[in-house]
C-alpha cells in the first residue's frame, strides 16, 4: 500500500486537481485505491483518526473488513463510476455521490460522503481511484433523521401538508396523495384549492371553520375528521390535525404544517359502532362530553319513546327535559372517568308510568385516550319485573298451593337430609309447626305397611327409597299418629336432578287413599256382590260377543241349557236356538245394533244338550263402546220350561173346558159376571130350559129360569144361617161370595112354562183370589128325583119296618124279660118259703127251665142290641192290650187246663172297633179255645197279627180238638147250632161273635182240621195312617 | 143297719110287686111298704105326703120304667122337681137292658142305681146295706 502512498504523493505533484479534490471532498479522510488490484487501498490518518482509531492502531486493523459497512461498494463504485465516468469523459466531478458509512472506534456508524476521483492511463482505463471522504454523520445524522421521519411518515401512511398561509402556498407530500388513492403528481398543480376540491363540501365548511379558530388563536391545535374524495370516487375519512408553526417577524401566522390521517377505517369502524349501537338490542346510547347524542340504539329511541328519532347531535337534557338532578350528577361523575351502574332503579317515562330499569354509564374513549364522552347502556326491566314480581306471586302462588293442597310433600337433598315438608304432611304425621329433630319424628307418628300393624322398615320409607332408587310407584302404607288416628296414603316420588343430570335430590308426593280404600273396599265388595250376583243369580245371566258367541255365563244359565260352562263358552246362541225361533232374535238384535231399539224381550227355545226343548224368556240389552260402537249384548235368561208347560196344559184344559161347556148338551152351565147378568149360556141350559143363548146372555139374571117362591124361601134360610139379610138376588151367590159352594136343589122353569128339578151347584169364578163372576152347573134330576123319592118312600117304609121290628124286639125281649124275672123271682121265693121242695125233681127242672128261658132271651137281647148299633161309634181300641185284659179274664180257667195263651199281636196296631164287642169277641174265642182243647198234647192259643190293605187280620190258633167243617161249615156261625157234644157248647157264641164282627165292619173266616186245631181269622177295620 | 122306715115301689107288674115285696120282707128290710103302679098314682101320693108330712116320705124307692099313663121317666122328672129335706134312695128297677136307658138313668143323680129285673134278695141287700150308709154319712155331715 505504501507505493499507494507514494503514487498518491507524485500525482498530487502533478497535478493541482487531485489538490483541489483532496482539499474539496477529503478532509475527512481519503483512499487511494488500485482499480488493478482490487486489495490494495491506502487511506489516510486522518481517515482514521475520523474514525477514532489512533495511528498505533491502524495497523492492526489492516485489512479489516469490520471498517467497512459496504466494501463491496467499492466495486460496484468502480462499476458505476466508470459508467458515470464514460458519459462525462472528464475527471470532473460527476453526479457520482456515493454514501458511506465506516465503524467509528465507538461502534458508532459514521457516514462519509465519497467523492472519486479516477486516474486513467494513456488507454484511458482507469486505473487509480481517489476517493475523498467527507463525513456527513451530522448531517447525515440529520438527513437520517429526517429521512428517517420520511421513512416513518411514509410508513404510518400520514400524509403531510404545509401551508404558508400568508403566500398560500401548499406543500402535500406522496401519502398526502396516497390517501386519496393518487400520486403526487396526479394531484398537481398542488394549491390551497386542491383540498377544497378534494373535500366533502359539508366537512370543509367545518374542518375551515376550525381552521380559522385556531389560525386566530381560539385553540392551541387544529383538529377535525373529513370526508375527502378517493380517486375510485369513493369517499375516504381522514383526521387533519395542524399547527401554526411559524409566524411572521409583525407576529401573523406563517407556515401552518400537519398531516391526514387516514381514518376511514376507523371512521368505518366508528360508523359501525354506531350502527351497532343503532342496531343494538338493548337501550344503548353514547354521548359526547356535552351529553349530545352521538349514537342511540333503536331501541333507545323507541323505549323511551323518544319522536324525533334524528336525535344525533342533540343534547340528552333537551330529550328528557323531566331528568331528575341525581341523573345528572351521574352524568357528571361518569364524565369523569367513573363507571356507574345500578341494577335496579324506577323512573318516571316520558307519559308518566312507573318504569323499572337496570343501567351503566361509563365514559368512552377517543383515539387520543382522552374520555370522549358517556355510553349509557339501560335495560328497561320493567317487564322482568313484572316477571319477577309475576315469579314472586308464583312463588307465593306455589307455596301457599304447597301448602293448602291435600297432598304431602315431601323432598331431602341428596343425602337424605329433609328439605321440604309441606303442610298436609305435617298434619299427617302430626309433626309440630316449628322444625325438629328427625330424631324425634317417632315421638309423633309411625309409618307402617298396606296392612297396617307390620311396621314399615326404614329402607322402605318412601322418601329415602326414592333417593335411592330414584323411583317410587304408588307405594301404599299407613301412618298412624300418636293420638292414634290413621291414615292410608299412596306414594310416587322421584330423584331431583339439576339441568346437567346431576342428582339433587328426592321428593315424595303422598295421597290420601284412606277414602279411596274404603271406596276401593266398597267397589270390591260391591264387584264381589256384583259377581256374586251375576255367578249366583236365579236366573241365567250372560255376555254375549256380537258374533253371538258367549263371552260370560253364569252357573244358572249353564243349568237351563245344560251345559258345563267351557263347552257352552265355545258356543254362540244361534248354536243352541231352536230353528224356527231364530228368525225372530236375529232380526230383534240387529235392531238393537241399530239403536232402532235399546232392548228387547222374547219368547224363545232353546235346545238343551240333552236335545230337549227349554223354554225360555230372553231380555237383551246392548253394551256400546266409548264411540258408541256396539261392543257388546247383555242378556238375562228365565226358564219358563215349567210356565210353558203349564201354559201348554192349561190351554189344552180351557180348550177341553170350552169343548165340554159347548158339548155338554144335558148339562147346563151358566155364567154370570160380577152382578150376575149371565154371560154365558150353554147348549144345555139351552135344551133344558128351551131359551136360546142370543136370548139370555148379557140380558137376564139367572132367576129367570127359578121358581120365584123357591128363591124367596132360600133367601130367609140364607139370611136365618149366615146372620145377615140376604136380599133374592144374592141367593145364588151368598155362599160363592163366602167362599163356599152352594150344592142344592131347585126347580128350573122352562121357556114353555113347565117345571122341572135340577140340581144346581153354584160357584165362584175367580181371578186371582177376586171374584168377577158365577158358574152354575145344573143338571136335571128328574130321575134322580123319582128315583130318591122311590128310594125315600122305601127308606120310608124300610125304616118303619125296622123301627117296628126294633120296637118289637125290643118290647119282645123286654117283656119277656119281665115275665121270665118274675117267673125266676116267684120259684126262688117259693123255694125259700118251701125249702123241702129243692129235692123235688120237677122244681129243679123248672128251675132249669127258667134258667133256660133267661138265657135265650138274654141271647136274643144281645143279637138284637147288636144289630141296632150304629157302625159310626168305632173307636180305635189297642189290640195286644184288649187281649192281654182278655187273657187275665180266663187265666184262671186256662191254667186249670192248661192251655198256653201266646200272644204275639204287634203292639203298634189299633184297630176300630167298639171296646165292649172287641172283649166280648176276644173273650168268646179264648174260652172257645180253651174249652175246646186237646188233651192229647199241650194246648196253646196263639194269636197273630197281619196287617193287609184294608184290614188287619188276627189269627187266633189252637192245637185243640178242632172243626169237621166239612160237615159244619155252613152251621159254624149259625144260631143254636150246635156240632160238638160238649155240654157247654149253646151254639149262640160264634153267632153273637160273628154278628159283633159285623157289626164294627169286620168279617170272620175259620180254617179247621179235626185233631189237629183251629184258626179264626177276624178281619177288623183299622185306621190307616 | 139302720132298718128302712118306708120302702116305695111304683111298679105296674103285680107279680114283681109280690116278689120284690116278699124278699124284701123276707130280709126285714123295711118296716113299711108303698106301692103305687104307675108314675102319676106315685107322683100324686107323694106330692100329698110331702106337703102333710115329709116325714113320712119313703127312705128308698123302686121305680120301674114301663109304666102306663106315666112312665118311669116322666115320674122321675116331676119328681125330682119337688124340694124335699128328705134323702130317697132312687133305684131304677127294670127289665130293660137298652143302654141308652141306663146312660139315661146315669143323668139323673137323684138316682142311685140302675138294676136289672130279677132282683135277689142278695144283690138288694148289699146294694141297700151301701146306700143307706152313704144316706147316713151324709145326712149326718
Amino acid at each position: 500500500m505504501t507505493y499507494l502512498k507514494k503514487e498518491l504523493y507524485s500525482l498530487l505533484q502533478k497535478d493541482i486537481q487531485i489538490f483541489d479534490f483532496i482539499l474539496k471532498f477529503g478532509l475527512d479522510g481519503i483512499i487511494f485505491r488500485d482499480l488493478l488490484n482490487e486489495d490494495q487501498e491506502w487511506q489516510d490518518l486522518k481517515f482514521w483518526n475520523s474514525l477514532g482509531y489512533q495511528q498505533e492502531e491502524v495497523s492492526k486493523l489492516k485489512g479489516s473488513s469490520k471498517i467497512y459497512r459496504n466494501s463491496k461498494v467499492f466495486r460496484n463504485i468502480s462499476n458505476y463510476s466508470f459508467q458515470g465516468v464514460a458519459q462525462t469523459a472528464s475527471i470532473e466531478l460527476d453526479d457520482f455521490e456515493e454514501i458511506k458509512e465506516f465503524h467509528h472506534k465507538s461502534g458508532k456508524i459514521l457516514t462519509f460522503k465519497a467523492e472519486q476521483f479516477l486516474i486513467y492511463d494513456e488507454l484511458k482505463q482507469p486505473i487509480r481511484q481517489l476517493v475523498g471522504l467527507k463525513n456527513i454523520t451530522a448531517q447525515e445524522d440529520l438527513s437520517k433523521k429526517v429521512r428517517h421521519y420520511e421513512q416513518i411518515i411514509e410508513g404510518t401512511g400520514i400524509g403531510t401538508w404545509e401551508w404558508n398561509l400568508q403566500t398560500n402556498e401548499v406543500i402535500f407530500n406522496e401519502q398526502w396523495a396516497n390517501i386519496l388513492g393518487y400520486t403526487l403528481e396526479e394531484i398537481q398543480p398542488i394549491s390551497a384549492d386542491s383540498w377544497k376540491k378534494l373535500s366533502h363540501s359539508e366537512d370543509f365548511e367545518k374542518c375551515s371553520k376550525l381552521l380559522d379558530d385556531h389560525i386566530e388563536g381560539k385553540t392551541s391545535s387544529y383538529e377535525s375528521e373529513a370526508r375527502m374524495r378517493h380517486k375510485n370516487g369513493s369517499w375516504v375519512w381522514v383526521l387533519d390535525k395542524g399547527k401554526v408553526v411559524s409566524y411572521t417577524p409583525d407576529g401573523k401566522a406563517e407556515w401552518m404544517t400537519g398531516f391526514h390521517e387516514e381514518i376511514t377505517q376507523r371512521k368505518k369502524t366508528f360508523e359501525r359502532n354506531k350502527l351497532f349501537i343503532d342496531k343494538a338490542p338493548s337501550a344503548l346510547a353514547m354521548f359526547d362530553n356535552d351529553m349530545n347524542y352521538v349514537a342511540a340504539s333503536q331501541r333507545w329511541i323507541t323505549g323511551y319513546e323518544i319522536e324525533n328519532k334524528d336525535i344525533i347531535g342533540k343534547c340528552h337534557y333537551d330529550i328528557f327535559p323531566n331528568l331528575s338532578q341525581e341523573w345528572k350528577d351521574i352524568h357528571k361523575e361518569c364524565l369523569t372517568g367513573k363507571t356507574m351502574k345500578r341494577d335496579e332503579d324506577s323512573f318516571y317515562g316520558p307519559d308518566g308510568t312507573l318504569r323499572w330499569l337496570s343501567w351503566e354509564v361509563s365514559p368512552w374513549y377517543n383515539h387520543n385516550n382522552e374520555i370522549g364522552g358517556l355510553l349509557m347502556h339501560t335495560s328497561d326491566i320493567t317487564p322482568i319485573k313484572a316477571a319477577e314480581n309475576a315469579i314472586i306471586e308464583k312463588q307465593a302462588l306455589l307455596e301457599a298451593v304447597l301448602n293448602n293442597v291435600e297432598v304431602g310433600i315431601v323432598s331431602c337433598d341428596n343425602q337424605g337430609n329433609l328439605t321440604l315438608f309441606n303442610k298436609a304432611t305435617q298434619d299427617w304425621h302430626g309433626l309440630p309447626p316449628e322444625r325438629i329433630d328427625p330424631s324425634q319424628f317417632s315421638n309423633y307418628y309411625h309409618l307402617f305397611e298396606q296392612d297396617g300393624i307390620t311396621p314399615l322398615k326404614t329402607e322402605e320409607i318412601p322418601l329415602l327409597k326414592a333417593l335411592r332408587t330414584g323411583a317410587v310407584h304408588n307405594q301404599e302404607m299407613v301412618i298412624k299418629r300418636i293420638d292414634g288416628t290413621s291414615r292410608t296414603v299412596s306414594s310416587k316420588g322421584s330423584h331431583l336432578k339439576d339441568p346437567d343430570g346431576n342428582i339433587l335430590g328426592a321428593v315424595v308426593a303422598m295421597h290420601d287413599i284412606s277414602a279411596a280404600k274404603v271406596a276401593e273396599d266398597k267397589l270390591r265388595i260391591s264387584e264381589q256382590t256384583f259377581r256374586g250376583n251375576f255367578e249366583n243369580a236365579a236366573i241365567g245371566m250372560a255376555i254375549v260377543a256380537i258374533t253371538g258367541r258367549w263371552i260370560e255365563v253364569n252357573t244358572s244359565l249353564c243349568n237351563i241349557v245344560g251345559y258345563p260352562e267351557e263347552e257352552l263358552l265355545k258356543l254362540t246362541f244361534q248354536d243352541i236356538t231352536h230353528p224356527d225361533d231364530l228368525g225372530l232374535d236375529l232380526q230383534h238384535l240387529q235392531e238393537l245394533v241399530n239403536g232402532e231399539i235399546s232392548y228387547y224381550h222374547i219368547e224363545k227355545r232353546y235346545i238343551h244338550k240333552n236335545g230337549e226343548v227349554v223354554y225360555i224368556i230372553l231380555s237383551v240389552s246392548m253394551v256400546r263402546d266409548e264411540n258408541g260402537n256396539p261392543l257388546h249384548f247383555v242378556s238375562q235368561i228365565t226358564d219358563i220350561s215349567l210356565r210353558k208347560v203349564t201354559q201348554q196344559k192349561l190351554q189344552k184344559t180351557l180348550a177341553y173346558l170350552e169343548s165340554l161347556f159347548k158339548a155338554s148338551s144335558r148339562v147346563s152351565i151358566i155364567a154370570t159376571d160380577k152382578s150376575g147378568v149371565i154371560t154365558s149360556f150353554n147348549r144345555g141350559a139351552e135344551n133344558l130350559l128351551g131359551y136360546t143363548s142370543e136370548e139370555m146372555e148379557n140380558k137376564n139374571f139367572p132367576s129367570k129360569v127359578h121358581l120365584k117362591r123357591e128363591v124367596v124361601t132360600r133367601a130367609q134360610e140364607l139370611s136365618e144361617i149366615l146372620g145377615e139379610n140376604i136380599s133374592v138376588n144374592e141367593v145364588f151367590t151368598a155362599l160363592a161370595d163366602r167362599g163356599q159352594f152352594d150344592t142344592r136343589e131347585w126347580t128350573y122353569v122352562r121357556k114353555d112354562g113347565t117345571y122341572f128339578p135340577v140340581q144346581l151347584t153354584v160357584t165362584a169364578i175367580k181371578e186371582r183370589d177376586e171374584i168377577i163372576g158365577y158358574l152354575g152347573i145344573g143338571t136335571e134330576i128328574t130321575e134322580l128325583k123319582n128315583a130318591e123319592k122311590e128310594i125315600k118312600s122305601l127308606l120310608e117304609v124300610t125304616k118303619d119296618q125296622n123301627e117296628r121290628l126294633k120296637n118289637f124286639a125290643h118290647i119282645v125281649s123286654h117283656n119277656l124279660r119281665s115275665h121270665s124275672g118274675n117267673f125266676e123271682m116267684l120259684l126262688d121265693l117259693y123255694i125259700q118259703e118251701n125249702p123241702e121242695v129243692k129235692e123235688n125233681e120237677m122244681i129243679q127242672y123248672l128251675n132249669v127251665a127258667s134258667e133256660n128261658l133267661k138265657e135265650t132271651i138274654a141271647h136274643l137281647n144281645e143279637v138284637v142290641l147288636i144289630n141296632t148299633s150304629m157302625k159310626d161309634n168305632l173307636v180305635k181300641i189297642d189290640l195286644k192290650d184288649c187281649i192281654d185284659k182278655s187273657s187275665k179274664n180266663i187265666g184262671a180257667i186256662a191254667r186249670d187246663i192248661d192251655v198256653k195263651i201266646i200272644n204275639e199281636v204287634d203292639p203298634a196296631i189299633k184297630v176300630l172297633g167298639i171296646p165292649a164287642y172287641l172283649d166280648s169277641i176276644l173273650l168268646n174265642f179264648l174260652t172257645n179255645g180253651v174249652k175246646y182243647s186237646s188233651r192229647e198234647r199241650d194246648s196253646y192259643i196263639k194269636l197273630s197279627t197281619k196287617v193287609l190293605k184294608n184290614y188287619v187280620v188276627l189269627s187266633i190258633e189252637d192245637n185243640g180238638i178242632g172243626i169237621n167243617l166239612k160237615k159244619n161249615e155252613s152251621k159254624l156261625f149259625g144260631m143254636y147250632k150246635t156240632f160238638h157234644d160238649n155240654k157247654d157248647a149253646r151254639g149262640i157264641g160264634l153267632f153273637i161273635t160273628k154278628n159283633q164282627v159285623e157289626a164294627i165292619g169286620g168279617k170272620i173266616e175259620a180254617e179247621s182240621t179235626v185233631n189237629k186245631g183251629t184258626t179264626f181269622k177276624i178281619y177288623f177295620r183299622y185306621e190307616k195312617n | 143297719m139302720k132298718k128302712i122306715d118306708i120302702a116305695c115301689i111304683i111298679d105296674d107288674d103285680p107279680i114283681f110287686v109280690f116278689s120284690a115285696k116278699k124278699i124284701m120282707q123276707m130280709s126285714n128290710m123295711c118296716n113299711g111298704f108303698l106301692v103305687f103302679h104307675n108314675g102319676h098314682e106315685a107322683l100324686s101320693n107323694l106330692k100329698a105326703i110331702i106337703s102333710k108330712d115329709s116325714q113320712s116320705l119313703p127312705d128308698v124307692i123302686l121305680l120301674d120304667l114301663n109304666m102306663p099313663i106315666m112312665d118311669g121317666w116322666e115320674f122321675l122328672e116331676e119328681f125330682i122337681k119337688i124340694p124335699t129335706q128328705k134323702e130317697i134312695i132312687i133305684y131304677i128297677v127294670t127289665s130293660s137292658v137298652d143302654p141308652q136307658d141306663v146312660i139315661k138313668a146315669r143323668s139323673y143323680d137323684k138316682v142311685s142305681n140302675y138294676i136289672i129285673k130279677p132282683i135277689s134278695m142278695e144283690s138288694l141287700k148289699s146294694l141297700m146295706i151301701s146306700d143307706i150308709q152313704e144316706t147316713e154319712v151324709s145326712s149326718k155331715s
